[in-house]
Protein backbone atom coordinates (compact mmCIF):
# COMPACT_ATOMS: atom_id res chain seq x y z
CA UNK A 1 0.00 0.00 0.00
CA UNK A 2 1.32 3.68 -0.66
CA UNK A 3 1.99 5.56 1.59
CA UNK A 4 -0.21 7.58 3.31
CA UNK A 5 0.37 12.29 2.49
CA UNK A 6 0.09 14.50 5.46
CA UNK A 7 -3.35 15.41 4.12
CA UNK A 8 -4.79 12.06 4.13
CA UNK A 9 -2.87 11.80 7.56
CA UNK A 10 -4.30 15.08 8.73
CA UNK A 11 -7.93 14.18 7.45
CA UNK A 12 -8.00 10.65 8.82
CA UNK A 13 -7.00 11.51 11.86
CA UNK A 14 -9.60 14.64 12.25
CA UNK A 15 -12.33 11.93 11.32
CA UNK A 16 -11.22 9.56 13.32
CA UNK A 17 -11.57 11.73 16.45
CA UNK A 18 -15.11 13.79 15.05
CA UNK A 19 -13.09 17.01 14.12
CA UNK A 20 -15.41 18.54 11.47
CA UNK A 21 -12.38 20.58 10.49
CA UNK A 22 -11.51 17.44 8.54
CA UNK A 23 -14.40 17.43 6.47
CA UNK A 24 -13.20 21.25 5.36
CA UNK A 25 -9.75 19.38 4.15
CA UNK A 26 -12.09 16.68 2.09
CA UNK A 27 -13.60 19.50 0.87
CA UNK A 28 -10.92 21.48 -0.59
CA UNK A 29 -8.50 18.34 -1.50
CA UNK A 30 -11.44 15.82 -2.92
CA UNK A 31 -14.47 18.11 -3.34
CA UNK A 32 -13.94 18.43 -7.16
CA UNK A 33 -13.11 14.89 -7.48
CA UNK A 34 -16.38 13.92 -5.49
CA UNK A 35 -18.64 16.29 -7.12
CA UNK A 36 -17.30 15.39 -10.36
CA UNK A 37 -18.01 11.92 -10.05
CA UNK A 38 -21.88 12.81 -8.89
CA UNK A 39 -22.37 15.37 -12.05
CA UNK A 40 -20.72 12.47 -14.10
CA UNK A 41 -22.88 9.99 -12.96
CA UNK A 42 -26.58 11.59 -11.94
CA UNK A 43 -25.64 14.28 -15.47
CA UNK A 44 -28.11 17.12 -13.73
CA UNK A 45 -26.09 19.39 -11.59
CA UNK A 46 -29.29 19.74 -9.06
CA UNK A 47 -28.82 15.73 -8.81
CA UNK A 48 -25.16 16.20 -8.29
CA UNK A 49 -25.22 18.56 -5.63
CA UNK A 50 -27.97 16.26 -3.86
CA UNK A 51 -25.92 13.27 -3.94
CA UNK A 52 -22.51 15.21 -3.15
CA UNK A 53 -23.43 16.53 0.44
CA UNK A 54 -24.96 13.53 0.53
CA UNK A 55 -21.99 11.44 0.07
CA UNK A 56 -20.12 14.45 2.02
CA UNK A 57 -21.90 13.42 4.96
CA UNK A 58 -21.69 9.61 4.54
CA UNK A 59 -17.66 10.04 4.97
CA UNK A 60 -18.44 12.53 7.72
CA UNK A 61 -20.35 9.71 9.23
CA UNK A 62 -18.66 6.39 8.43
CA UNK A 63 -14.80 7.84 8.90
CA UNK A 64 -15.53 7.30 12.87
CA UNK A 65 -14.90 3.73 11.40
CA UNK A 66 -12.55 4.24 8.56
CA UNK A 67 -8.92 2.12 8.76
CA UNK A 68 -6.73 1.52 6.33
CA UNK A 69 -8.43 -2.19 5.61
CA UNK A 70 -11.17 -0.08 3.94
CA UNK A 71 -8.38 1.04 1.30
CA UNK A 72 -6.66 4.31 0.29
CA UNK A 73 -8.45 7.26 1.70
CA UNK A 74 -9.38 8.61 -1.61
CA UNK A 75 -10.54 5.38 -2.67
CA UNK A 76 -12.81 4.70 0.05
CA UNK A 77 -14.36 8.23 0.24
CA UNK A 78 -14.59 7.79 -4.47
CA UNK A 79 -16.23 4.64 -3.52
CA UNK A 80 -18.96 6.06 -0.61
CA UNK A 81 -19.71 8.79 -3.95
CA UNK A 82 -20.33 6.06 -6.24
CA UNK A 83 -22.83 3.98 -4.50
CA UNK A 84 -24.67 7.10 -3.17
CA UNK A 85 -25.12 7.60 -6.99
CA UNK A 86 -26.06 4.46 -7.77
CA UNK A 87 -28.50 4.31 -5.00
CA UNK A 88 -29.66 7.79 -6.70
CA UNK A 89 -29.89 5.97 -10.31
CA UNK A 90 -32.05 2.94 -9.06
CA UNK A 91 -34.09 5.50 -6.61
CA UNK A 92 -35.25 7.13 -9.51
CA UNK A 93 -34.77 4.44 -11.83
CA UNK A 94 -32.95 6.89 -14.02
CA UNK A 95 -30.41 5.85 -16.79
CA UNK A 96 -28.39 8.97 -18.55
CA UNK A 97 -28.04 8.24 -22.22
CA UNK A 98 -24.69 6.65 -23.64
CA UNK A 99 -22.50 8.95 -24.38
CA UNK A 100 -19.39 8.16 -25.81
CA UNK A 101 -16.25 8.59 -23.63
CA UNK A 102 -14.54 11.92 -25.02
CA UNK A 103 -11.24 13.00 -23.88
CA UNK A 104 -12.81 15.53 -22.24
CA UNK A 105 -13.53 12.84 -19.08
CA UNK A 106 -9.98 13.19 -18.12
CA UNK A 107 -9.31 17.05 -17.45
CA UNK A 108 -8.22 17.13 -13.63
CA UNK A 109 -7.09 19.76 -11.95
CA UNK A 110 -3.45 20.07 -11.00
CA UNK A 111 -3.66 19.88 -7.01
CA UNK A 112 -6.24 16.89 -7.13
CA UNK A 113 -3.22 14.73 -8.83
CA UNK A 114 -1.29 14.40 -5.52
CA UNK A 115 -3.64 12.72 -3.16
CA UNK A 116 -4.67 9.89 -6.23
CA UNK A 117 -3.80 6.31 -5.74
CA UNK A 118 -2.99 6.19 -9.37
CA UNK A 119 -1.10 8.53 -11.32
CA UNK A 120 -4.03 9.69 -13.38
CA UNK A 121 -1.71 10.98 -16.64
CA UNK A 122 -0.52 7.66 -17.05
CA UNK A 123 -4.26 5.90 -16.16
CA UNK A 124 -4.92 8.12 -19.19
CA UNK A 125 -2.97 6.65 -21.71
CA UNK A 126 -3.68 3.44 -20.56
CA UNK A 127 -7.06 3.58 -21.08
CA UNK A 128 -6.96 4.82 -24.44
CA UNK A 129 -4.94 1.76 -25.16
CA UNK A 130 -8.00 -0.44 -24.02
CA UNK A 131 -10.90 -1.40 -27.05
CA UNK A 132 -13.39 1.04 -26.88
CA UNK A 133 -16.05 -1.56 -26.57
CA UNK A 134 -14.63 -2.90 -22.90
CA UNK A 135 -14.01 0.55 -21.86
CA UNK A 136 -17.95 0.88 -22.19
CA UNK A 137 -18.48 -1.85 -20.60
CA UNK A 138 -16.81 -0.43 -17.35
CA UNK A 139 -18.16 3.48 -17.81
CA UNK A 140 -21.74 1.80 -17.84
CA UNK A 141 -21.17 -0.16 -15.01
CA UNK A 142 -18.90 1.72 -12.89
CA UNK A 143 -19.95 5.37 -14.01
CA UNK A 144 -23.44 4.77 -14.71
CA UNK A 145 -24.57 1.91 -12.54
CA UNK A 146 -25.96 -0.21 -14.82
CA UNK A 147 -26.43 -3.65 -13.83
CA UNK A 148 -25.10 -6.60 -15.73
CA UNK A 149 -28.58 -7.15 -17.82
CA UNK A 150 -29.23 -4.01 -18.11
CA UNK A 151 -25.63 -3.71 -20.21
CA UNK A 152 -25.88 -6.82 -22.05
CA UNK A 153 -29.61 -5.50 -23.13
CA UNK A 154 -28.16 -2.04 -23.73
CA UNK A 155 -25.42 -3.13 -26.07
CA UNK A 156 -27.22 -6.43 -27.06
CA UNK A 157 -24.71 -8.51 -26.28
CA UNK A 158 -24.95 -12.37 -24.45
CA UNK A 159 -24.74 -11.81 -20.46
CA UNK A 160 -21.42 -14.07 -19.96
CA UNK A 161 -20.07 -11.00 -22.57
CA UNK A 162 -20.38 -8.47 -20.37
CA UNK A 163 -18.61 -10.35 -17.32
CA UNK A 164 -15.77 -11.40 -19.71
CA UNK A 165 -15.63 -7.74 -21.17
CA UNK A 166 -15.32 -5.92 -18.15
CA UNK A 167 -12.67 -8.59 -16.51
CA UNK A 168 -10.47 -8.33 -19.26
CA UNK A 169 -10.51 -4.79 -19.63
CA UNK A 170 -9.82 -4.63 -15.73
CA UNK A 171 -7.61 -6.81 -15.91
CA UNK A 172 -5.52 -5.04 -18.67
CA UNK A 173 -5.28 -1.99 -17.50
CA UNK A 174 -3.98 -3.67 -14.21
CA UNK A 175 -1.04 -5.37 -16.24
CA UNK A 176 -0.32 -2.16 -17.88
CA UNK A 177 -0.07 0.44 -14.81
CA UNK A 178 2.21 -2.66 -13.30
CA UNK A 179 4.57 -2.71 -16.25
CA UNK A 180 4.67 0.86 -17.60
CA UNK A 181 3.88 2.97 -14.24
CA UNK A 182 5.84 0.52 -11.93
CA UNK A 183 3.10 -0.23 -9.44
CA UNK B 1 -7.93 -22.14 -0.14
CA UNK B 2 -5.99 -21.00 -3.05
CA UNK B 3 -5.83 -17.43 -2.85
CA UNK B 4 -4.78 -17.14 -6.10
CA UNK B 5 -6.93 -19.21 -8.20
CA UNK B 6 -9.67 -16.91 -5.93
CA UNK B 7 -8.29 -13.88 -7.68
CA UNK B 8 -7.81 -15.08 -11.01
CA UNK B 9 -11.61 -16.10 -10.48
CA UNK B 10 -12.58 -12.78 -12.21
CA UNK B 11 -14.75 -12.58 -8.48
CA UNK B 12 -13.24 -9.62 -7.78
CA UNK B 13 -13.64 -8.00 -10.95
CA UNK B 14 -17.37 -8.98 -10.73
CA UNK B 15 -17.78 -6.99 -7.29
CA UNK B 16 -15.66 -4.04 -8.90
CA UNK B 17 -18.48 -3.42 -10.94
CA UNK B 18 -21.18 -4.82 -9.35
CA UNK B 19 -21.79 -7.82 -11.09
CA UNK B 20 -21.98 -9.82 -7.56
CA UNK B 21 -24.72 -11.11 -5.81
CA UNK B 22 -25.70 -9.86 -2.31
CA UNK B 23 -24.08 -13.33 -1.16
CA UNK B 24 -20.90 -12.80 -3.66
CA UNK B 25 -19.97 -9.67 -2.18
CA UNK B 26 -20.26 -10.68 1.53
CA UNK B 27 -17.83 -13.54 0.13
CA UNK B 28 -15.28 -11.00 -1.27
CA UNK B 29 -15.51 -8.77 1.99
CA UNK B 30 -15.00 -11.41 4.18
CA UNK B 31 -12.09 -12.93 2.65
CA UNK B 32 -10.18 -9.72 1.54
CA UNK B 33 -10.23 -9.29 5.96
CA UNK B 34 -8.86 -13.01 5.89
CA UNK B 35 -6.57 -13.26 2.91
CA UNK B 36 -4.24 -10.15 2.69
CA UNK B 37 -3.69 -10.84 -0.85
CA UNK B 38 -7.18 -10.88 -2.10
CA UNK B 39 -7.29 -7.52 0.22
CA UNK B 40 -4.84 -6.34 -2.09
CA UNK B 41 -5.72 -7.27 -5.19
CA UNK B 42 -9.22 -6.21 -4.33
CA UNK B 43 -7.86 -2.64 -3.49
CA UNK B 44 -5.43 -2.40 -6.52
CA UNK B 45 -8.18 -2.23 -8.68
CA UNK B 46 -10.45 -0.06 -6.58
CA UNK B 47 -7.76 2.60 -6.33
CA UNK B 48 -7.26 2.25 -10.06
CA UNK B 49 -11.21 3.04 -10.94
CA UNK B 50 -11.00 5.58 -8.19
CA UNK B 51 -8.09 7.41 -9.89
CA UNK B 52 -9.99 6.76 -13.59
CA UNK B 53 -12.68 8.74 -11.86
CA UNK B 54 -10.69 11.67 -10.53
CA UNK B 55 -10.86 12.13 -14.45
CA UNK B 56 -13.94 14.06 -14.00
CA UNK B 57 -13.43 16.02 -11.15
CA UNK B 58 -14.99 19.60 -11.20
CA UNK B 59 -15.08 22.07 -8.31
CA UNK B 60 -18.42 22.48 -6.94
CA UNK B 61 -20.63 24.95 -7.01
CA UNK B 62 -18.93 27.98 -4.42
CA UNK B 63 -22.05 28.02 -1.79
CA UNK B 64 -22.37 24.37 -1.25
CA UNK B 65 -19.28 24.33 0.44
CA UNK B 66 -20.87 26.75 3.43
CA UNK B 67 -24.22 24.45 3.05
CA UNK B 68 -22.22 20.94 3.60
CA UNK B 69 -19.60 21.80 6.20
CA UNK B 70 -22.09 23.52 8.21
CA UNK B 71 -24.81 21.08 8.35
CA UNK B 72 -22.85 18.07 9.40
CA UNK B 73 -24.91 16.29 11.53
CA UNK B 74 -23.72 15.47 14.98
CA UNK B 75 -21.40 12.05 15.66
CA UNK B 76 -23.09 10.76 18.03
CA UNK B 77 -25.79 9.75 16.03
CA UNK B 78 -26.16 6.01 15.71
CA UNK B 79 -24.69 5.22 11.95
CA UNK B 80 -24.51 2.08 10.08
CA UNK B 81 -21.08 1.97 8.23
CA UNK B 82 -22.03 -1.01 5.63
CA UNK B 83 -24.37 1.73 4.88
CA UNK B 84 -21.51 4.02 2.92
CA UNK B 85 -19.41 0.98 1.81
CA UNK B 86 -22.04 -0.56 -1.01
CA UNK B 87 -25.14 0.63 -2.98
CA UNK B 88 -28.37 -0.19 -1.05
CA UNK B 89 -29.76 -1.28 -3.76
CA UNK B 90 -28.48 -4.82 -4.72
CA UNK B 91 -28.35 -5.56 -8.58
CA UNK B 92 -29.82 -8.72 -9.65
CA UNK B 93 -27.65 -11.79 -9.04
CA UNK B 94 -25.54 -12.36 -11.97
CA UNK B 95 -25.76 -15.65 -14.12
CA UNK B 96 -23.61 -18.55 -13.02
CA UNK B 97 -19.89 -18.29 -14.23
CA UNK B 98 -18.99 -20.76 -16.90
CA UNK B 99 -18.88 -24.63 -16.30
CA UNK B 100 -15.53 -25.00 -16.67
CA UNK B 101 -14.85 -22.82 -13.66
CA UNK B 102 -18.10 -23.46 -12.09
CA UNK B 103 -16.71 -26.50 -9.85
CA UNK B 104 -13.50 -24.97 -8.92
CA UNK B 105 -15.28 -22.08 -8.01
CA UNK B 106 -17.36 -24.36 -5.42
CA UNK B 107 -14.47 -25.27 -4.02
CA UNK B 108 -12.82 -21.87 -3.69
CA UNK B 109 -15.81 -20.37 -2.33
CA UNK B 110 -16.74 -23.03 0.71
CA UNK B 111 -16.69 -20.50 3.39
CA UNK B 112 -19.43 -18.56 1.87
CA UNK B 113 -21.20 -21.99 1.60
CA UNK B 114 -20.56 -23.40 5.05
CA UNK B 115 -21.73 -19.81 6.07
CA UNK B 116 -24.84 -19.78 3.71
CA UNK B 117 -25.40 -23.61 4.82
CA UNK B 118 -24.72 -22.61 8.79
CA UNK B 119 -27.69 -19.82 8.35
CA UNK B 120 -30.00 -22.49 6.69
CA UNK B 121 -29.24 -24.62 9.31
CA UNK B 122 -29.65 -22.45 11.60
CA UNK B 123 -33.04 -20.95 9.94
CA UNK B 124 -34.42 -24.39 9.69
CA UNK B 125 -33.42 -25.07 13.72
CA UNK B 126 -35.94 -22.33 14.33
CA UNK B 127 -38.44 -22.97 12.48
CA UNK B 128 -38.42 -26.65 13.80
CA UNK B 129 -38.79 -24.97 17.23
CA UNK B 130 -41.07 -22.57 16.25
CA UNK B 131 -42.90 -25.80 14.48
CA UNK B 132 -42.62 -27.74 17.90
CA UNK B 133 -43.78 -24.44 20.03
CA UNK B 134 -46.66 -24.49 17.88
CA UNK B 135 -47.18 -28.36 17.93
CA UNK B 136 -46.87 -28.05 21.91
CA UNK B 137 -49.98 -25.32 21.72
CA UNK B 138 -51.84 -27.40 19.70
CA UNK B 139 -51.40 -30.27 22.31
CA UNK B 140 -51.59 -27.80 24.99
CA UNK B 141 -55.33 -27.05 22.98
CA UNK B 142 -55.84 -30.44 22.98
CA UNK B 143 -55.71 -31.22 25.89
CA UNK B 144 -57.66 -27.92 27.27
CA UNK B 145 -60.68 -29.28 25.28
CA UNK B 146 -60.21 -32.69 26.53
CA UNK B 147 -60.05 -31.07 30.11
CA UNK B 148 -63.06 -29.01 29.05
CA UNK B 149 -65.27 -32.40 28.09
CA UNK B 150 -64.21 -33.95 31.39
CA UNK B 151 -64.84 -31.26 33.12
CA UNK B 152 -68.40 -30.96 31.36
CA UNK B 153 -68.83 -34.48 31.81
CA UNK B 154 -68.39 -34.25 35.89
CA UNK B 155 -70.86 -31.62 36.05
CA UNK B 156 -73.39 -33.84 34.28
CA UNK B 157 -72.75 -36.63 36.21
CA UNK B 158 -72.86 -34.26 39.45
CA UNK B 159 -75.97 -32.77 38.43
CA UNK B 160 -77.27 -36.37 37.60
CA UNK B 161 -76.21 -37.44 41.10
CA UNK B 162 -78.28 -34.00 42.10
CA UNK B 163 -81.08 -35.35 40.21
CA UNK B 164 -81.05 -38.87 41.41
CA UNK B 165 -80.75 -37.49 45.02
CA UNK B 166 -83.89 -35.14 44.57
CA UNK B 167 -85.64 -38.58 42.78
CA UNK B 168 -84.66 -40.21 45.84
CA UNK B 169 -85.97 -37.85 48.51
CA UNK B 170 -89.11 -37.62 46.43
CA UNK B 171 -89.76 -41.52 46.25
CA UNK B 172 -89.29 -41.44 49.79
CA UNK B 173 -91.72 -39.22 50.56
CA UNK B 174 -94.01 -41.16 48.04
CA UNK B 175 -92.63 -44.09 49.75
CA UNK B 176 -94.50 -42.92 53.05
CA UNK B 177 -97.84 -41.41 51.78
CA UNK B 178 -100.31 -43.14 53.13
CA UNK B 179 -102.37 -45.16 50.96
CA UNK B 180 -100.18 -45.95 48.43
CA UNK B 181 -99.92 -49.12 46.82
CA UNK B 182 -96.47 -50.76 45.39
CA UNK B 183 -96.76 -52.98 42.70
CA UNK B 184 -93.82 -54.96 41.41
CA UNK B 185 -93.45 -55.50 38.06
CA UNK B 186 -92.06 -59.17 37.07
CA UNK B 187 -90.53 -60.35 33.74
CA UNK B 188 -93.02 -62.55 32.30
CA UNK B 189 -90.19 -64.49 30.11
CA UNK B 190 -88.25 -66.81 32.17
CA UNK B 191 -85.09 -66.15 30.35
CA UNK B 192 -85.33 -61.83 30.72
CA UNK B 193 -84.12 -60.20 33.76
CA UNK B 194 -86.34 -57.35 34.01
CA UNK B 195 -87.57 -55.35 37.36
CA UNK B 196 -89.69 -51.97 37.46
CA UNK B 197 -92.06 -50.63 39.92
CA UNK B 198 -95.72 -48.83 40.01
CA UNK B 199 -96.65 -46.63 42.65
CA UNK B 200 -100.44 -46.13 42.45
CA UNK B 201 -103.23 -44.29 45.10
CA UNK B 202 -106.27 -45.44 44.00
CA UNK B 203 -108.47 -42.50 45.57
CA UNK B 204 -106.43 -40.21 43.66
CA UNK B 205 -104.91 -42.13 40.75
CA UNK B 206 -101.54 -40.69 41.07
CA UNK B 207 -98.95 -43.00 39.11
CA UNK B 208 -95.79 -43.44 39.62
CA UNK B 209 -92.79 -45.74 37.69
CA UNK B 210 -89.59 -46.59 38.94
CA UNK B 211 -87.28 -48.01 36.59
CA UNK B 212 -85.49 -50.65 38.51
CA UNK B 213 -83.80 -52.63 36.09
CA UNK B 214 -85.06 -52.76 32.32
CA UNK B 215 -82.58 -53.87 29.88
CA UNK B 216 -82.02 -51.42 26.90
CA UNK B 217 -84.46 -50.70 24.57
CA UNK B 218 -83.34 -51.68 20.72
CA UNK B 219 -82.97 -48.68 18.63
CA UNK B 220 -86.12 -48.87 17.35
CA UNK B 221 -88.04 -49.45 19.94
CA UNK B 222 -89.67 -47.77 23.47
CA UNK B 223 -90.92 -49.14 26.88
CA UNK B 224 -94.59 -48.26 27.05
CA UNK B 225 -96.84 -48.61 30.15
CA UNK B 226 -100.41 -50.23 30.46
CA UNK B 227 -102.83 -49.76 33.39
CA UNK B 228 -104.76 -52.82 32.69
CA UNK B 229 -108.65 -53.22 33.88
CA UNK B 230 -111.02 -55.62 33.07
CA UNK B 231 -108.42 -56.99 30.49
CA UNK B 232 -108.71 -54.21 28.72
CA UNK B 233 -104.83 -51.81 28.46
CA UNK B 234 -105.15 -48.00 28.40
CA UNK B 235 -101.69 -46.77 27.85
CA UNK B 236 -100.76 -44.65 30.74
CA UNK B 237 -97.23 -43.52 29.27
CA UNK B 238 -93.78 -44.22 27.47
CA UNK B 239 -90.56 -44.42 29.30
CA UNK B 240 -88.18 -41.66 28.25
CA UNK B 241 -85.78 -42.84 26.03
CA UNK B 242 -83.50 -41.02 28.17
CA UNK B 243 -81.91 -43.16 31.09
CA UNK B 244 -81.32 -42.10 34.50
CA UNK B 245 -84.93 -41.10 35.17
CA UNK B 246 -85.60 -43.22 38.45
CA UNK B 247 -89.03 -41.72 39.08
CA UNK B 248 -91.75 -41.17 36.14
CA UNK B 249 -95.24 -39.60 36.96
CA UNK B 250 -97.44 -41.45 34.72
CA UNK B 251 -101.25 -40.79 33.80
CA UNK B 252 -103.62 -40.75 36.12
CA UNK B 253 -105.74 -44.38 37.15
CA UNK B 254 -108.91 -44.74 38.46
CA UNK B 255 -109.20 -48.50 38.18
CA UNK B 256 -106.69 -51.01 37.60
CA UNK B 257 -106.65 -54.59 37.99
CA UNK B 258 -102.29 -55.37 36.80
CA UNK B 259 -100.15 -52.85 35.02
CA UNK B 260 -97.30 -53.96 32.06
CA UNK B 261 -94.70 -53.17 30.04
CA UNK B 262 -94.49 -53.65 26.94
CA UNK B 263 -91.98 -52.70 23.82
CA UNK B 264 -93.49 -50.92 21.10
CA UNK B 265 -92.10 -48.76 18.35
CA UNK B 266 -91.00 -45.32 19.08
CA UNK B 267 -93.55 -43.33 20.07
CA UNK B 268 -95.85 -45.77 21.53
CA UNK B 269 -98.95 -47.78 19.99
CA UNK B 270 -102.50 -47.76 20.73
CA UNK B 271 -102.44 -51.48 22.42
CA UNK B 272 -99.49 -53.08 23.17
CA UNK B 273 -97.97 -55.78 21.44
CA UNK B 274 -98.51 -58.80 23.47
CA UNK B 275 -95.28 -61.03 22.45
CA UNK B 276 -93.37 -57.81 23.29
CA UNK B 277 -94.57 -57.38 27.03
CA UNK B 278 -91.61 -57.47 29.42
CA UNK B 279 -92.61 -56.89 32.78
CA UNK B 280 -95.93 -57.36 34.96
CA UNK B 281 -97.59 -57.17 38.07
CA UNK B 282 -101.04 -57.44 39.31
CA UNK B 283 -102.56 -55.34 41.62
Amino acid sequence: MAEITQIEHQIITGLLNGDDRSMALVYDHYGAAIFGLCKRMLQDVAKAEEAFQEAMVKIWQGGAGYDQSKGRLYTWMINITRNTCVDHIRKENRRVQIQDVGDDVYKVETHHKTDLPVDHIGLKKQLEKLRKEDRQVLELAYFMGYTQDEIAKELRIPLGTVKTRARKALNELKAILRRDIGR
Amino acid sequence: MDVKKYIESGILEDYIMGFCSKQERQEVECLSKIYPQIQSALHEMQDMMASWASGSAQAPPEHLREKVLKNLPPRDMPFELDSVEEPSDVPPPPPPPPAPKKANMKVLRNPWLYATAACVVAIIGLMSVYQDSKASIEDMKGQLTVQQQEVNELKAQIEDLNGSVDDKQRLIALLSRPGLEKIQLSPVKEDVEAVATIYWDPESGETYFVRNQLPGEPATSQYQLWSIHKRKPVSIGLVPLREGVAIQRLDDVEDADAFAITLEPIGGSESPTMDQMVVMGKV
